[in-house]
Parts: C-alpha cells; sequence; structure tokens
C-alpha cells in the first residue's frame, strides 16, 4: 500500500487572525472521494510575526510531500522566504501557492521564484483538490484547471479558468467538520463571495464578478456552533457588506439576537454606511454588532470616478448618525495615494471624517493590489508603486512620494488626536 | 482639524529658554476665573490647560473637573513634565481625565535641556514623567496622546534635528516646534531638516504657522491639535 501523501497548510496571518482559507481547503479536500484515506494533512495557522526560519522549522519538521500556502499581500515576502528555505532543504517538495496575492499574477510569480511548483488562480477549493490528486498520482499539477504549474522547462505553463463553484455549500464547514477550532475573537464566517461594489482598489470580490451565498441552514448551523456549543463570544464576518440586502441583515439578525442577547458581540463588520438608516442600525445593534468598518475611502471626486465608488457625503453621515445612536462604535477609512486625489483632497477626508466624530478614523496609504483595475492601469493612471508585496503607493500624478509619506504620518497624529479622550467614563 | 482651545491657568508663561529670556513669575487664577475660560471655548474640540506650570496651580484637581463639567472630553496639559514623575500624579491626571499631553522640549539629552530651563534634573525628571504617563494609560487601556513641544529660538534651532531624534526614542507621538522670536535666516532650512529627521525616524513634526517653512514642507506647516491650525499664534505667554 502506498504511504499518504503527506500535506502541509501553512498560512501567515495577521496577528490575532485565523485562516479559514485554509480551513475551507481543508474540509473540501478531505471530503474529497479521490483523496480520502490517500492524504494527510498538518495545518499551520502562524503570524507574520513569526520568523520565517523558525516556520520553515516547522515545516521541514514535518516532512511535507507537498506545501500548500494561503497568500496575502501582508505575508507575501515572509512566505517567500519559508518556501526558499523549505525547498532547500526538502528539494523533492512541491509547493504550491494559492490566495489574492499570487492568483492574479500566477505566471509572474512562479518566473520570481523558481521553489514555487504552482500557483492557484481565484477560488482554490476544487483546484487545490485536484492539485492534491495529481500530486498522489505524480502527475503534473498543469493538468488540473485554475492552476498555473510549469512545464518541463521550468516555464509557467497555465491551465485553463476553472468556473467557479456554483453552489457554495458544497465546500463542507470548516468549522461543523472540526477541521477548524474556532478561536475567540478572531473567528470568521462567510456568508457569501463576491461584492457588489467594484471599487478599483479593492480586490475583497476576488474577481468573482457575482454574489453566490451559503444556504441559510448552513450559516446558522455555523452560527449556533460557534457561539452555541463553542461558547464564543465574540467573531466576525468576512462578507464584504454585511448589509447586504435589508432581507438579509432582518434574517442575519434574527439568528445573531438570541445569542446577542446572552453576551456574543461582532465587532468591525464591514457595511455599506449609506444604505443604514436608524431601523437597520437598530437591527445592527439587536444582533450585537459593536463595532462596523466602512469608507469613506476618499471624498475627491476625481479619485471616486476613477475608482468606481460611490459616495453621498449626506447618506454617509446619515449612517455614521444612526450607528452612534445605537452605540456603535464607526471605524471610517481613508486611503492615501488614490489616482486623481491631491494632498488637500485627502487631507479634506480627514477632515469630513472629524466633522462626523466616529469611533475611530483609518488612514493608511494605497497598496495597489494584483487583481485590482489599479494594478492593471496603474501605468495610465500614473501610479508608482513597489512591485513587491505589499505593494505600497511611491507616487501618484498628483502627490509625489514624500507628500505621501508626510499625509501618512500626518493622518495617524490626527487620527491619535481624535481618539485621545474621554470616553464612557 | 481638531482644535483645542487654551485656557491659561495663571499669568507667567510655559517653561521655556532662559537663555532668550528669564521665566517670568507665576500667578495662578481661581478655578472660578478659569470655569469662565471654559465657558468661552464652548464648542471646541478640546482644551489645553496652559500658561504657566499647570501642576504648580494649587487645585489642579478641580480646574481638570471644572473642564470636564463643561463637556471637554479632550483635555491637554501644557507641561514641562517633571511633576508626573512624582508618584501618583501621571496615575492621577490620567484616571482624572487628562489624555493630552504637550510636553516642553528644550535640548536634545537631559544636561543640555537642564541648562536652558535652568532647572538641573528636570530633562530627567520629564522623561521619566512621561513614561510613566504613557505606562499608566498603557494599564489603563486608555488611548493617550504625547506631544512634545519644542520652542524654536536661535539657542535650540541648530539641534532641532537631535531634538526631534529624542523625541522619536522617547516615544512622543509628535514634535511640534513653535515660535518664540525672530530667527536667523538659515532658519527654515534647519526647520526642514527636523521634519525630515522626523520623517525617517516615524514621528511627526509639525510647525506654528509663525516659522519659516521651506515651500517643499508645507505639509509640515499646520500645527493640528491648536485653536488655530492655519495660523498659529506662537507662545502663550
Amino acid at each position: 500500500m502506498t504511504a499518504p501523501l503527506k500535506v502541509a497548510m501553512l498560512a501567515l496571518n495577521s496577528p490575532g487572525y485565523q485562516s479559514l482559507a485554509l480551513g475551507y481547503l481543508r474540509a473540501y479536500a478531505q471530503a474529497d472521494d479521490r483523496l480520502k484515506g490517500r492524504v494527510g494533512f498538518q495545518t499551520l495557522d502562524l503570524t507574520i510575526d513569526d520568523d520565517a526560519w523558525w516556520v520553515a522549522y516547522r515545516v521541514i519538521g514535518l516532512e511535507p510531500d507537498v506545501l500548500a500556502v494561503s497568500v496575502f499581500c501582508w505575508g507575501a515576502r515572509a512566505t517567500y522566504d519559508v518556501c526558499r528555505i523549505v525547498k532547500q532543504a526538502l528539494p523533492d517538495v512541491r509547493i504550491v501557492l494559492g490566495g489574492p496575492e499570487v492568483g492574479p499574477i500566477a505566471a509572474d510569480v512562479l518566473l520570481a521564484h523558481p521553489e514555487v511548483d504552482a500557483v492557484v488562480r481565484g477560488e482554490g477549493e476544487a483546484a487545490f483538490a485536484d492539485v492534491l490528486d495529481l500530486a498522489r498520482r505524480g502527475k503534473p499539477f498543469s493538468r488540473a484547471d485554475g492552476v498555473t504549474a510549469r512545464d518541463a522547462s521550468g516555464a509557467p505553463l497555465a491551465a485553463p479558468d476553472r468556473p467557479l463553484i456554483a453552489d457554495l455549500d458544497s465546500i463542507p464547514s470548516p468549522y461543523l467538520t472540526g477541521v477548524l477550532e474556532p478561536r475567540e475573537g478572531s473567528a470568521y464566517i462567510e456568508t457569501f463571495r463576491g461584492c457588489p461594489h467594484e471599487c478599483a482598489y479593492c480586490f475583497e470580490g476576488k474577481g468573482y464578478g457575482r454574489i453566490r451565498s451559503f444556504g441559510r441552514e448552513r450559516v446558522e448551523a455555523e452560527i449556533a456552533y460557534l457561539a452555541g456549543e463553542c461558547g464564543v463570544r465574540q467573531f466576525s464576518f468576512i462578507d464584504a457588506v454585511f448589509n447586504l440586502t435589508p432581507g438579509r441583515l432582518e434574517w442575519l439578525t434574527g439568528v445573531l439576537a438570541p445569542y446577542a442577547a446572552r453576551g456574543l458581540t461582532l465587532h468591525t463588520i464591514e457595511v455599506d454606511i449609506e444604505r443604514i438608516d436608524d431601523d437597520a442600525a437598530a437591527l445592527l445593534r439587536r444582533a450585537g454588532v459593536l463595532s462596523v468598518e466602512t469608507g469613506p475611502q476618499s471624498v475627491g471626486k476625481v479619485a471616486l470616478a476613477t475608482c468606481r465608488r460611490k459616495f453621498d457625503s449626506e447618506r454617509f453621515a446619515a449612517g455614521v448618525a444612526a450607528l452612534k445612536g445605537q452605540g456603535i462604535l464607526v471605524e471610517t477609512d481613508l486611503i492615501a495615494g488614490l489616482p486623481g486625489d491631491t494632498a488637500e483632497d485627502f487631507l479634506g477626508g480627514v477632515a469630513y471624517c472629524l466633522s462626523l466624530d466616529p469611533g475611530k478614523i483609518q488612514t493608511s496609504t494605497l497598496h495597489v493590489l494584483p487583481g485590482t483595475r489599479l494594478y492593471v492601469e496603474a501605468d495610465e493612471l500614473g501610479l508608482r508603486f513597489d512591485s513587491e508585496p505589499p505593494h505600497e503607493i511611491v507616487a501618484t500624478g498628483d502627490i509625489g512620494f514624500a507628500d505621501l509619506r508626510r499625509l501618512e504620518a500626518r493622518s495617524i497624529y490626527i487620527a491619535r488626536l481624535h481618539a485621545a479622550r474621554i470616553e464612557g467614563e | 482639524m481638531i482644535q483645542c482651545v487654551p485656557i491659561v491657568v495663571g499669568t507667567g508663561a510655559a517653561v521655556g529658554c532662559t537663555r532668550c529670556a528669564p521665566m517670568p513669575e507665576a500667578k495662578y487664577l481661581s478655578v472660578a476665573e478659569i470655569a469662565v475660560s471654559l465657558k468661552g471655548a464652548c464648542g471646541a474640540d478640546g482644551v489645553v490647560l496652559t500658561g504657566p506650570e499647570p501642576f504648580s496651580h494649587p487645585e489642579l484637581p478641580a480646574v481638570i473637573a471644572a473642564c470636564r463639567e463643561a463637556g471637554f472630553t479632550r483635555i491637554a496639559l501644557e507641561t514641562d513634565g517633571g511633576a508626573l514623575a512624582v508618584h501618583g500624579n501621571a496615575s492621577g491626571v490620567l484616571r482624572a481625565g487628562v489624555r493630552h499631553l504637550w510636553v516642553r522640549v528644550l535640548g536634545a539629552d537631559d544636561i543640555v535641556h537642564d541648562e536652558r530651563v535652568a532647572r538641573p534634573g528636570r530633562g530627567a525628571a520629564a522623561r521619566a514623567g512621561v513614561a510613566a504617563y504613557s505606562a499608566a494609560a498603557r494599564e489603563d487601556g486608555r488611548t493617550v496622546c504625547v506631544t512634545a513641544i519644542v520652542p524654536v529660538c536661535r539657542h535650540t534651532l541648530p539641534e532641532l534635528p537631535a531634538i526631534v531624534v529624542s523625541c522619536a526614542v522617547r516615544g512622543f507621538d509628535a514634535v511640534r516646534l513653535v515660535s518664540t522670536g525672530p530667527l536667523p535666516e538659515v532658519a527654515g532650512v534647519l526647520i526642514a531638516a527636523a521634519c525630515d529627521t522626523g520623517m525617517v525616524n516615524r514621528i511627526w513634526v509639525c510647525t506654528d504657522g509663525l516659522l519659516p517653512l521651506l515651500s517643499s514642507h508645507y505639509l509640515h506647516g499646520v500645527a493640528d491639535g491648536t485653536a488655530d491650525s492655519a495660523a498659529d499664534g506662537g507662545e502663550v505667554q
């Protein structure tokens, strides 16, 4: 009998987060009849603060046949370091990457990183299961749709795109299958994939193009498992827009409210704030929501138009007021360096957010992420950015390098001035 | 942006360079007199208790309480910082409601600072005081903002970049350079150097509207947190 294929699954998360992606990938692969009893999994859910050599030590100790890594922009550099070290120590290991940082630029990743054997493009569950089946049978990974691997000469070879999974419920729940143990404060639930907006700087929709939802029964079961059975008191939703539709918000509130009444709280969920009125704010409160994260990202007309982002200052302000009326902390986000924004536009955005007196103002510089329209159109938009992850903006046509850094430093100070105050005493 | 209105707690001045001018004698206002000023500041984002050293006010707790009663949630103290090192003061003002410190810094190290304020030991005391305040905030889980106020005179001017570095090392959130009077022609270049030093040491440096600033550095020319961020009035005397 052939020895099972040993698969190490790695994610380097921001501290305080756990990888839902690894949970999905493993749960899906474990349920695949081709792999049952033939593949053994080990998950290393670590953080970007972990030293690359120590992470490599952990991986190498597992002696995997396949190392699979979920890669986001913030952990990409460390991921490449780990992969390089692991490949030197274990030349026969086959390294497969996936995730939003690498999927949209799969061929470029393979060209730049000889230690990587394949990159899964886009939605990963089905493609990854195919890759493991091919690995088990000693076949080239390029036979899996949705995967870019290497040909005999080592050059990138892209298999055809893979259609999206039509029925998301065919992906076993990582929580309900016991693959992913929810951690207090860092667990996430996903109720749908995609995003109704098409903001040019954002890849939360991951290019899926349309909204696909998990079944209500499954979502309810996950909530019951986390909040009921596991007794998790605080988790969040990974959905790009929590208040996707009024009906959905009402349904989710109905599911969450009994747990919220017993102490469940939800933090930093993302909302479309311009669609929040007093009733929606009250629903969010009943659902246990204590804080939300929202835009406006910019108030500059040119940047908003270039990024195809809608913004109505009055409706936005009304949404903030409604949430504050329910005691929900609102985190308003602004991005410095969007195409078309001047320094004054950005500072105007800071002033606008301050005028609303939200719970928190969060500013950051633009990251030109693979897969986004800004990444594709950077040259024509005059965007200069670091080609290495996390792809931070260097200069725009309207703001030079030094002024971008100044805006970043100044806005952090202003946010601090805003946050330092007596609250609830 | 955010405006903290100055509320003087007496006649006199915050600690400055004694080589430029001797410190005037301090005389403190009553809580009732300060409360009148607080009424006038109604609607502002916050207030800063300034003028002579607020920790020497005989009724500082009552003054802070008056700020809170007037509805202010952002209360700042402009101080030499030394009194914060006295046991209980740092946590005391924090818990009383002070969330902002404006700490006067006149030298890149303790010896120079002490020499300029003509009071031995004040630099070390200020360092210890700011550290105690920040530690108390961390312990209580409260967000505070600590800004270094650097009076720019012909004595501090050449040393500004080094002062900025020392403030970065000490954990200040920002450095504000404030005008004290006429400066030599090279001032604009040295002030720009101080701003650039802040950028590479990850600390924001801003200037009041009266200091000369190179046009390339115009974004540093707004003193956030002050009552008139577009054209700060310089030193409160």
